[in-house]
């Protein structure tokens, strides 16, 4: 009956854990409650009990950023629904992922051009990193002169700037934010001559002395991008993934599954983190064109890669046959020689449960992002998007690869 | 039935045939008693656990001072439901820490079993939960007072949860200011 139940008599502990249960908005407003509450839910410790909560019934993501390339914005997609329950009072997808807070000038509709292709725009700002409900994202100012970075929480819209080295300019900017083993975050970038910077939230400053790799150490880097899994920096190379362990400066190979290393042509076409798992693509061209692989996973004690996910994407070559691209000489033929399937893998969510069941992977074609169902092989539109700078489909379109996607998951960890 | 063999016999084979008992029982503040499946008190409770360990379970009510009799009426009917559903592996786990583990939502039958709670017996059986170290009926239990602050405004919280406002005027519009982003949509 209302008013009859005793709130105070509970401890502080159950207090804080009726508190962590609710929806991330809740648990924030919960602090207006009275004083008591407040102090409750407030605090490292909080969040990242209400964060642990808020995603264990669901998948490790709730949608994602995609840096469009031809109109300098990151766009916010959420999953499709029953996909993932952030669709309820937990996820104001779109809101959270509305990032005109970050510039001040802007009213939110004017952040988003006419005719954006749908999702949420985001017009010039870029996402450079995605990691545990915090982004890194660059905006350029205009004139443009250098990129200004900030680390934000797109929900919470707190914006903390990062700021420039004096003398070198900086690029490849990645973040690092575990929030399980500190509430500090680290920003990793490379310099002029692939020095490796590192910069803490907690002394808010760029360490002192960069560190320098051994100059081919990181031969072969093919994205600037990089992953954070397991307290260190992921790079690809072409055919390896090279790994900075946070707090050491050492830069060490990740060894790889043994029936690849032999493989000529093979080529690491996916890194991600999803439910604290590193998971990879990777196949030779031939593979790639019978649009079958397999999404690999990394034990967190490096010991071995398991397979995580079989996918076939056979269906999309049916559906879609102008993603087969023939070789030059051919392409007038009847019997066309086919060079080359325009499919990109761009984010693997692992489901929640241990055996990462109901698993999502998304992948890009031409004009389309689209998901892959693991659990029922069902492939869906998620959205259009342009793949020529003129918006006309061409035959001789961009894809959109990997590093263009960055997978999101709210939460209320300050920066 | 075998507890009526052990009781005619001597003492050795008493303690062996209590050992033996699947069940244990318990009494509450005002003296009633309950009897609650052994294997899913230990497993359940932490504090049972190590009553039934140490041999500290009275044959004739282990007495449970600090729990009413509706409040362990309710405990105990947890466990024996708890003992005759399928023990996942996920419940398991999630008992071990309450506060790191990521939280199992509830089954089925669990949320059909604190939904008939009233405000007052819900309240009780955190208590007595806590008190017997029971985390998953923890668990449970502030989940559903959880889910019935969901969506509320603080005004609707503090009167459905009978709590004081100790803010100023002025402190609020404070906080507000501060958590403007949690009422964009409001």
């Amino acid at each position: 009956m209302p008013g009859t139940t005793r709130f105070a008599d509970l401890s502080d502990e159950h207090v804080a854990a009726v508190l962590a249960r609710l929806p991330l908005r809740d648990a924030a407003r919960a602090r207006l409650v009275c004083k008591r509450w407040r102090a409750l839910a407030t605090g490292h410790v909080f969040l990242l009990r209400a964060c642990a909560s808020a995603t264990a019934s669901r998948r490790a993501a709730a949608g994602f950023f995609f840096n469009d390339p031809f109109r300098f914005r990151a766009a916010y997609f959420p999953f499709p629904l029953g996909f993932s329950d952030a669709a309820d009072e937990d996820a104001p997808a779109a809101a959270a992922a509305d990032l005109s807070f970050l510039l001040p000038n802007t009213s939110p509709s004017a952040a988003s051009p006419p005719g954006g292709g749908g999702g949420i725009g985001n017009a010039n700002v870029h996402v450079t990193s995605s990691c545990n409900g915090l982004l890194l994202v660059c905006i350029p100012p205009l004139p443009r002169r250098t990129e200004h970075y900030y680390v934000c929480n797109p929900l919470t819209r707190e914006v903390a700037p990062i700021p420039a080295l004096d003398l070198e300019l900086l690029h490849g900017f990645n973040l690092a934010f575990d929030p399980a083993t500190s509430p500090h975050y680290k920003v990793v970038a490379f310099g002029a001559w692939y020095d490796i910077h590192v910069f803490s939230s907690e002394t808010r400053s760029w360490g002192r002395k960069p560190i320098r790799p051994w100059r081919r150490r990181l031969l072969g880097l093919r994205s600037l991008r990089a992953v954070f899994w397991n307290g260190s920096m992921v790079w690809t190379l072409g055919h390896a993934l090279i790994r900075l362990v946070l707090g050491s400066e050492r830069l060490t190979r990740i060894p790889m599954p043994p029936r690849i290393k032999k493989k000529r042509g093979w080529i690491c076409a996916y890194i991600g983190e999803s439910g604290g798992h590193l998971q990879m693509i990777g196949y030779t061209k031939e593979e790639k064109l019978t649009a079958c692989f397999e999404i690999l996973e990394m034990q967190s004690d490096l010991s071995k890669w398991s397979v995580l996910y079989q996918v076939d994407l056979g269906r999309v070559k049916e559906l879609y046959p102008e993603i087969e691209w023939p070789t030059w000489d051919t392409r007038q033929l009847e019997h066309k020689v086919i060079d080359h399937l325009a499919i990109s893998p761009v984010c693997v969510v692992r489901g929640s449960e241990e055996a990462g069941r109901q698993g999502l992977l998304i992948f890009s074609i031409p004009g389309k992002i689209m998901s892959y169902d693991m659990e029922d092989q069902r492939v869906s539109l998620i959205q259009e998007v342009m793949s020529s700078p003129g918006g006309d489909r061409g035959p001789y379109t961009l894809e959109h690869p990997w590093h263009y996607f960055y997978a999101y998951s709210p939460s209320l960890f300050t920066v | 039935m075998e507890v009526d063999k052990g009781k005619g016999e001597a003492e050795e084979t008493r303690k062996v045939a209590e050992a033996d008992r699947d069940t244990v029982t318990l009494k509450s503040s005002d003296g009633k008693l309950f009897e609650v499946s052994k294997e899913a008190a230990a497993r359940l409770s932490t504090v049972l656990a190590g009553m039934i360990a140490g041999g500290s379970i009275d044959d004739n009510g282990t007495d449970l001072k600090q729990i009413g009799s509706e409040a362990l009426e309710n405990v105990v009917d947890y466990c024996n439901k708890h003992a005759n559903s399928i023990p996942s592996a996920a419940l398991i786990s999630s008992s071990i820490s309450f506060n790191t583990a990521p939280f199992k939502e509830p089954e089925e039958w669990e949320r059909k079993f604190v939904d008939r709670l009233s405000h007052d017996a819900l309240f009780d059986l955190v208590e007595a939960a806590n008190f017997l170290g029971m985390e998953r009926l923890l668990d449970v239990t502030c989940h559903k007072i959880s889910e019935m602050m969901k969506g509320k405004s603080p005004d609707q919280i503090r009167e459905v949860f009978n709590i004081k406002n100790d803010y100023t005027k002025e402190e609020l519009e404070e906080i507000r200011q501060e958590l403007a982003w949690a009422f964009y949509d409001d």
